[in-house]
């Protein structure tokens, strides 16, 4: 079977003014344009551009690939249904006529109450903080739930070291090139209680959203303070050099070590948590790096590499939460990203 | 300077009962045209919009618009003192904080005051729009009332659906499902107890019990209630006031959208 490469328009730019029935466009954009990046259906040989397709494709696939019509898209259920807002459908009308309170009472019913502001010298991280309402928090679960299941994925909380991966020997802090820096002891303790409150279904107020453009997007379902600790990175843990033909778009550099046969990722196409569905800002847009409000970090905890989501300024809620996929070897493309 | 005198007071007792577990605090606004009232609940998927028409009132003086923010739980403790026969008057100066309710025994004989404290609500007033609704359905309101009862000890959410057979309340929950059909029926002794369905366009819908149950609490202020539906917007439970006005909940749907919703 011929695998699926992409076929480009490479053959150097003959002097034909006319269009050959062969030339591909995309069947969004109708632009023929960009060839490199625009794929092929592998079923219908449709064309499209990988920043037209919703959701948008960071790549072009190295397996089959099918156009969204051949591959018969599952109109995504949720679980539960979502429950609309009155705003949702009506406007906020300006009163047409001066109204006089009549209440002269200047004090406001609700006091403002002042942020208190984190001082940036202080490295200690903070525990997330879940929604108090337990309705907000099945709602929270359920969104997750739902991104899952749609990306046929397990639930895992825990960094996962499978039979054919690799073993948990394998992820030593001390082959990583340069070294790692050690997770403090105090910090470990807050690491340790974000656990166990996941563990009492304590979990952090975050809620996963489907975007039409961006795929599934997480934002915060409540404000979170800087330097609180969103979630850990998770999933099956594999040497780098099994994954090289991989497609899974979401693998993270667990350990980076100066020989490559011992350097480590995380894939969490099969068993993750939350942290998958957090997107990765623009790195080519001057506006892209404004979006981060998130840092990923990897530590030496207790003697193992350790992957941790944290934030890296207040984030208030409702606000999508994004990193830099390319926090330092700038291999993951992203010019298409919102 | 405001002074509404309302002969039949038990209408403001009901419509204070149908609205108190709703909305917490809200704002009274009165302008010459009425007193009226518009307030989402705190969740913000329910909206309730009352107007009590100034012809309604036996006396109505409101020198200038005003908006009184009033706790509708007090309120409603002030009312519950009222005579169901009562004549009650809602008093208020220029430049107070505070709302003044009289209630006058029908032979006058006994005089009540109370008076409460206003509140400072910050409250925005949404827009509704005049709309073209799918499908238009009135009924005995005691009938919507069991019906929305009986469902709500099965699930907790409710699909209506308005098709030429008729309203179809559908339900379903752990211990099996549930389904209601109402058919249109004009040929009853009295026009109140009519069933009319108007349909432009078949219309089905989904939403969540316990707000319906809320708005049921309106039925002690008409014999019937009309039940707006359309695809696009939420359900209006509307109660007339007699010769007064109307009380009028809105109920945002649920949705199994995986789009953003996004109005222009």
């Amino acid at each position: 079977m011929a695998p699926a490469v992409l076929r480009r328009r490479t053959q150097a730019p003959k002097p034909q003014l006319q269009n050959s029935s062969t030339d591909y466009v995309c069947e969004e954009c109708g632009s023929g344009g960009n060839a490199a990046e625009l794929l092929l259906c592998d079923k219908c040989d449709g064309g499209y551009h990988l920043y037209c397709l919703r959701p948008i494709l960071p790549a072009v696939p190295k397996g089959y690939w099918f156009c969204p019509e051949c591959s018969n898209h599952k109109k995504l259920k949720r679980f539960p249904l979502v429950q609309t807002k009155i705003i949702d459908f009506f406007r906020i009308r300006k009163s047409l006529e001066t109204v006089e309170v009549l209440n002269q009472d200047i004090r406001k019913k609700r006091k403002r109450s002042t942020s208190i502001a984190v001082s940036k010298k202080k490295r200690k991280l903070l525990a997330f903080n879940p929604s108090e309402d337990p309705s907000r928090r099945l709602e929270q679960m359920a969104s997750l739930a739902t991104a899952l299941t749609a990306t046929g994925t397990e639930f895992s909380n825990e960094l996962t070291y499978l039979p054919d991966m690799a073993p948990r020997s394998a992820n030593r802090p001390d082959l990583e090139k340069g070294g790692m820096q050690v997770l403090s002891k105090e910090d470990t303790e807050t690491l340790n209680l974000c656990k166990r409150m996941m563990e009492r279904g304590e979990w952090p107020p975050l809620l996963v959203v489907f975007d039409h453009k961006e795929g599934f997007t997480v934002q915060a379902d409540r404000f979170i303070k800087d330097l609180t600790i969103i979630t850990e990175y998770v999933g099956d843990v594999d040497y780098l050099q099994n994954r090289e033909n991989d497609d899974g778009d979401s693998m993270m550099t667990l350990l980076s070590s100066s020989d490559p046969s011992q350097s480590l990722v995380i894939c969490p196409d099969k068993h993750s948590n939350i942290a998958r569905f957090i997107n990765g800002i623009n790195n080519h847009t001057p506006v892209g790096k404004k979006k981060q409000n998130l840092k990923c970090v990897r530590f030496n905890v207790d003697g193992e590499c350790r992957v941790l989501l944290i934030a890296n300024r207040d984030i208030p809620k409702g606000e999508r939460l994004y990193y830099d996929y390319n926090g330092s070897e700038n291999e993951y493309p992203t010019e298409h990203f919102v | 300077m405001l002074e509404l005198r309302l002969v039949q007071g038990s209408l403001l007792k009901k419509v204070l009962e149908a609205i108190k577990d709703l909305v917490n605090d809200a704002n009274f606004d009165c302008s010459a045209t009425g007193f009226s009232l518009q307030a989402m609940d705190s969740s913000h998927v329910a909206l309730v919009a009352l107007l009590l028409r100034a012809e309604g009132f036996e006396h109505y003086r409101c020198d200038r618009n005003i908006s009184m923010g009033m706790n509708l739980g007090n309120m409603s403790k002030m009312l519950k003192c009222a005579g169901n026969d009562d004549i009650i008057t809602i008093k208020a100066d220029d430049g107070s904080d505070t709302v003044t309710f009289m209630f006058e025994s029908p032979n006058q004989d006994k005089i009540a005051d109370f008076e409460m404290k206003l509140m400072d609500i910050d409250s925005e007033h949404l827009g509704i729009p005049e709309a073209e609704y799918h499908a238009i359905v009135r009924m005995p309101s005691s009938e919507f009332s069991r019906i929305c009862k009986d469902l709500s000890s099965i699930g907790d959410t409710v699909v209506i659906s308005v098709t030429k057979e008729g309203i179809k309340f559908s339900t379903r929950g752990d211990i099996g499902t549930a389904n209601i059909v109402c058919r249109q029926n004009t040929t009853v002794d009295k026009p109140e107890e009519a069933t009319v369905i108007e349909m432009n366009e078949p219309v089905s819908l989904t939403f969540a019990l316990r707000y319906m149950n809320s708005f049921t609490k309106a039925t002690p202020l008409s014999n019937t209630v009309t039940i707006s539906l359309s695809s696009e917007l939420p359900i209006v439970v509307e109660y007339k006031i007699a010769e007064m006005g109307y009380i009028r909940f809105y109920l945002a749907p649920k949705i199994e959208e995986d789009e953003d919703e996004s109005k222009p």
